[in-house]
Parts: C-alpha cells; sequence; structure tokens
C-alpha cells in the first residue's frame, strides 16, 4: 500500500479508513485490506459503467443508485476525492437537474484512474 | 451506567490520557494538589476532550465567570442530591451521541462478543464492498451472519428462520431498505420481529432521527465503524428460541 499520495487539491487515498479496521481483524488484517481493495477496484469500472449506461437510456433511477454505491464503496476504501465527486454527483441526481452530469460522471472516471494507480498493489 | 472513579487531577488526568473514553466527567472543586477548575481547563486541552461534558460540585456558591471558560455542562451543590445529579446527567447526556467516536483508530473490539451474547444476524445489503467488510467484522466479533442482497430477499429470510436483528442497508435494489422495513413492520408484531438497524451512507445532519421517525430501531453509518456496530448488537435482545 502506498502512503497517503497527495496530488493537487488533496488525497487521492486517505489510508487510515481501511487501517481502522486493522486491529478488529487481527491477523487477517493484511488479506482483509487486500481483499477490500480488490472488490473495490473490480467494482467501481461497473458502477462507473452503469452510471453513463443509465445516463443513456435515461434511467436515473440505476443512475443514482450506482453513483451512491460508488460514493459509499469509495468512502470506505479511503478514497475520498472520488467519493465527494460521486456524492455530489448523486445529489444533482436526486435534485433532478442533469446540467452538466456529463462534465462531472467524466471526472469522477479521471479520478478513478489516479486511485486505480495509487491502490494497485 | 459505567463510573470510574479518580483521587485526584493527576489521576483523572492519566485515565484520560490512557485513552479511556466517557459520556462525562464529574470534579470536585476542591481537592489537593490541583483543583476543579485547573483540572477542568487540563481535560479541555487533551486531544478529543474539549467537548466533554463537566460536571462540577461544589460547596461554595457558583462564582460567575471563570467557571464559564471551561464549558461545565452543570454546577451541583454539594452535599449532592442524587435526583438533582440523575437530572443534570439525564440532561447532559440526552444532547450527546450514546457513543463517542472521534478517531477511526483503535475502537475496541470484542471477539467473544459473538459467545456472549449470541445473535441471529442478517445483513441486508447488495454492494459487495460493504457485504465483505461487515461480514469480516461481524466475524471478528464471534458472529455468523446471513446475507440478502434486496428487500424481497430479506422478507423471504425472515420467513424461512427467526433473526433477532436485520442490519438494513436503506439503498437497495427491488426493494429497498424502508419498504422493507415497513413490511416486516406490518407482518411481524413487536416482540415476534428482529431489531431493525439502518445503515446508510447517507452522512446528512437529521439522518438518525429521520431513520427512527420511520418506524426503524437503530441506525449506523457506512464506513461500519467497529465501536458502533458493537454498540448496536449490545443493544440487541435475542428473540425468544421457537
Amino acid at each position: 500500500l502506498k502512503l497517503d499520495e497527495k496530488q493537487g487539491d488533496g488525497m487521492i487515498i486517505d489510508t487510515s479508513a481501511l487501517e481502522a479496521y486493522r486491529e478488529v481483524m487481527g491477523e487477517e488484517a493484511d488479506s482483509f485490506i487486500a481483499d477490500i481493495i480488490d472488490t473495490y477496484l473490480k467494482n467501481a469500472p461497473l458502477l462507473l459503467n452503469a452510471m453513463q449506461e443509465g445516463l443513456a437510456q435515461n434511467d436515473i433511477k440505476s443512475f443514482i443508485r450506482a453513483a451512491h454505491t460508488l460514493k459509499s464503496n469509495s468512502a470506505t476504501v479511503g478514497a475520498r476525492a472520488l467519493a465527494s465527486l460521486a456524492a455530489e454527483i448523486e445529489g444533482q441526481g436526486n435534485s433532478g437537474d442533469l446540467n452538466g452530469i456529463n462534465v462531472k460522471v467524466a471526472q469522477a472516471m479521471e479520478e478513478f484512474i489516479r486511485v486505480q494507480a495509487a491502490l494497485k498493489p | 451506567m459505567k463510573t470510574l472513579a479518580a483521587a485526584s487531577g493527576a489521576e483523572t488526568l492519566d485515565i484520560l490520557r490512557s485513552g479511556e473514553k466517557f459520556d462525562a466527567i464529574i470534579l470536585d472543586m476542591q481537592m489537593p494538589e490541583m483543583d476543579g477548575l485547573t483540572l477542568a481547563g487540563e481535560i479541555r486541552k487533551l486531544p478529543l476532550l474539549d467537548s466533554v461534558p463537566l460536571i462540577m460540585l461544589t460547596s461554595m456558591g457558583r462564582r460567575s465567570g471563570v467557571e464559564e471558560e471551561a464549558g461545565f455542562a452543570a454546577f451541583l451543590t454539594k452535599p449532592v442530591k442524587p435526583s438533582h445529579l440523575l437530572d443534570a446527567l439525564s440532561t447532559i447526556l440526552a444532547d450527546r451521541p450514546r457513543v463517542i467516536l472521534q478517531k477511526p483508530e483503535a475502537p475496541a473490539f470484542d471477539s467473544a462478543l459473538g459467545e456472549r451474547h449470541p445473535l441471529r444476524i442478517l445483513l441486508a445489503e447488495d454492494n459487495v464492498v460493504n457485504q465483505k467488510v461487515a461480514v469480516s467484522i461481524l466475524k471478528r466479533m464471534g458472529y455468523r451472519s446471513d446475507v440478502a442482497a434486496n428487500g424481497l430477499e430479506v422478507l423471504e429470510a425472515l420467513r424461512r428462520q427467526t433473526y433477532d436483528v436485520v442490519l438494513l442497508d436503506m439503498q437497495m435494489p427491488e426493494m429497498d431498505g424502508e419498504v422493507a422495513a415497513q413490511q416486516i413492520k406490518k407482518i411481524w408484531p413487536q416482540g415476534k420481529r428482529p431489531r431493525l438497524v439502518a445503515m446508510t451512507a447517507n452522512a446528512l445532519e437529521g439522518d438518525r432521527e429521520r431513520y427512527l421517525a420511520l418506524g426503524l430501531d437503530d441506525y449506523v453509518s457506512k464506513p461500519i465503524h467497529v465501536a458502533e456496530l458493537k454498540r448496536a448488537l449490545e443493544e440487541t435482545q435475542p428473540l425468544p428460541k421457537n
């Protein structure tokens, strides 16, 4: 794990998020953290796809849910910037005003690439 | 309610520095070496203790000014009447979250909790990352949990067997947590239904109140905090075995 990679306006990965589980996970902590990161990295691209699909198909419910899950999972692995971007997207989806949302989804994709690079073992 | 007694200001500070957490601290104004006011000032300087409620016991009348600076939650005149202390504590604690979660690090956990306080747990969560986190933590606490991926699966699982508690993600596909909770309350009467604990990644202010108003019994936030989950489980009373 790379520690506290910083770039531009914020932290890509706040490692304290997953490290918080180290005590409870004990001797299983390393494999637990690796498993969560692996699951996250496999799952997030599907969520980003689902967001794009949702927008393309005008299926706003699926779009919001994918953004919500991306927010939740990004927070779990400590991908703070991506989590707050996803939260913004979710909030905008809920508001019904989708003006400029494509730009934010594209930003989320770019941020995920940074997250991926930081998290990859 | 658990209490811990310290005989002096120095001893109090030692206990607090060890990381022990308290919902309230009661201090005496006249103590040898370090008086109550000085101690209160020292407590306020400790990390994470700048807002813990302080209750001052004094045999003198209140002196205006100085005391306010340390932000006392209550002043009680000695000898303290039990009813006054109870009033002060319930007023103060009612305003605060029961578990003080300040830092993600080092929440005490108990690997024997499942043995000491056995529960049948249903985890209602469609998101694989959260599923893994919750199932793994529960396992380390000594609990085996079953997983349902949406509200319909929750209802099916509850028809099949008795669960003492459902950890219910509020945003699931097919049937979300809110609808599932309403269905559960409709089908199973109080005393026969599991405790319903909302889990949500919406960190909005007032969420807790919102879910309690919707009829859920408790609320934990996501990402899961070990101490918060432990509290929710400890507060769950198992249903009678049939």
